[in-house]
């Protein structure tokens, strides 16, 4: 079959002949960025809600300006563009990193702001209370209740942010859907199957993201589970 | 001010909470108009009057949750500022208790409890976790240490309030209606958690509507309407015999049911 032919390349790139590459390349990818664009969104969100309106307001137009564009135009940007202007060259992988962090992270950002602005203002109030400072109150309550009530968006992020590790192959990083277009390119007569692979791998994988989203939902939801009583009488 | 409305604190204990002429405006709309109230150390302060009389917005002007425009608040011989460090000063050394709780669900009642010791007093883990059995334990739910807000009774929630108030150590402790959310079964339980507070001398101010509670441990009850101190009498005094007529129409309304 053509896909177990190429199952190697697939899946690990040229490895050990060269970089680590494939599907292998798109999970680093995906767990790196996850994480940095998570801190990234940390940030935006605390910055978004600054009482400095000079803070405030600089946060929300540099996300609005990074959310308006393509992830793929943000990446060439940074990829090609910086260097002219800076002088600072990333490697292709760099730039990816780099680019998807930020964003996403944009967006992250945005939908932790909308869950710190749905913890109830008595949180902050009880906490202020007993004397924590603002960035304790931040830190400890709002922000653990906003990332929960937000799940659900950032299920939604977290879906987009591993797709969307496939442009960085167009600056050349062979990642698995560069891998699968190589393939293609290269046997040019069975492009179902070479596609219809690369399709269920990422369905599988979005699946599993989307799984994990509902297992945290259930194991924070902190309220009461109605539960079947066993010895209830009907 | 009219003589007849101030009745000052007797004895020789010092005054911790001092509210000098304070003003407080919601944009146009004044909320405070002259309020005027000393509260001695081991005193409880019940202050009662119709909603929108300002009292829930009084007693969150001690620990600077609200603003105010004019006036002045001593609290410890220290005026009431807003730089951050003499603001958390201030707010450890005055507990509050909010009607709704305000627990954090995210965290067992033990947590709710060593949270702000651990982060503002720098405890470690264990001192903060001796000191949150205690509490518990005194409000009578040792039992409960583990438990999330949302699986226990609202009796049970405002008990782990109060003692997550008394973890930082205050020397006043302020009640923002703190039964007026709970089931009529549970109001007796709460009540009784403060009742022991005040015997053992906490200074107290406390926004209720629980008259009776009010007759048993009150020193002195302050009555407002619309923003102003209409009456400050000891109990026996005010829910006998009221001076002001809008004191007397509250009370016949309040005390027929």
């Amino acid at each position: 079959m053509v896909i177990l032919d190429n199952l190697r390349f697939l899946l690990l790139g040229p490895f050990p002949n060269g970089p680590i590459g494939g599907l292998a390349l798109t999970i680093i990818l995906s767990l790196l960025v996850g994480i940095c664009a998570f801190c990234y969104g940390i940030l935006v969100a605390g910055l978004a809600l600054s009482t400095s309106k000079v803070i405030s307001g600089t946060t929300q137009l540099v996300t609005t300006l990074i959310r308006s564009l393509p992830s793929l135009v943000f990446l060439f940007w940074l990829y090609f563009l910086l260097p002219a202007l800076l002088g600072v060259q990333f490697t292709p992988l760099q730039s990816a990193v780099i680019a998807l962090s930020i964003y996403q992270g944009s967006f992250i950002g945005e939908d932790l702001r909308s869950g710190l602005n749905a913890v109830a203002r008595g949180q902050s109030e009880a906490g202020a209370a007993t004397g924590l400072s603002s960035m304790q109150i931040f830190w400890h309550i709002r922000l653990p209740q906003a990332v929960r009530l937000t799940i659900p968006a950032l299920v939604n992020r977290y879906i987009n942010l591993f797709l969307y590790t496939s442009t960085a192959s167009v600056v050349g990083v062979l990642e698995f859907t560069g891998t699968v277009t190589l393939v293609n390119n290269r046997l040019l007569v069975h492009p179902i199957q070479v596609f219809g692979f690369a399709a269920l791998v990422y369905f599988l994988f979005c699946l599993g993201i989307a799984s994990v989203g509902r297992y945290l939902e259930g194991r924070w939801s902190w309220s009461r589970k109605i539960t079947r009583s066993s010895s209830s009488s009907a | 001010m009219s003589s007849n409305t101030q009745e000052h604190a007797t004895g020789t204990k010092p005054v911790i909470v001092s509210m000098r002429h304070v003003n407080k405006f919601y944009g146009t709309h004044q909320v405070l108009d002259d309020v005027c109230l000393d509260v001695a150390q081991g005193e409880v302060i019940v202050v009662c009057g119709p909603s929108g009389s300002g009292k829930s917005t009084c007693i969150r002007c001690i620990n600077q949750l609200e603003p105010i425009q004019a006036g002045e608040i001593v609290v410890f011989g220290e005026p009431v500022d807003t730089s951050r460090g003499s603001l958390s000063r201030l707010r450890t050394k005055v507990g509050m208790v909010f009607q709704q709780f305000n627990l954090y669900p995210h965290k067992t009642a033990l947590e709710n409890v060593m949270l702000a010791p651990m982060k503002v007093k720098k405890l470690s883990r264990q001192e903060a976790e001796v000191i949150g059995m205690k509490l518990l334990t005194r409000v009578g739910l040792a039992a409960k240490a583990g438990a999330y807000p949302a699986f226990l009774s609202g009796g049970q929630q405002q008990r782990v309030a109060i003692a997550r108030a008394l973890a930082m150590q205050p020397e006043v402790m302020l009640f923002d209606e703190p039964t007026s959310a709970l089931d009529p079964e549970m109001i007796q339980e709460v009540l009784d958690v403060m009742i022991s507070l005040a015997k053992e001398g906490m200074t107290m101010v406390i926004v209720t509507h629980e008259m009776n509670f009010a007759r048993r441990v009150a020193d002195r009850v302050v009555f407002m309407d619309a923003g102003k101190v209409l009456e400050i009498a000891p109990p026996e005094q005010f829910f006998t015999a009221p001076r002001e007529e809008r004191a007397q129409q509250f009370l016949s309304k309040i005390l027929s049911h």
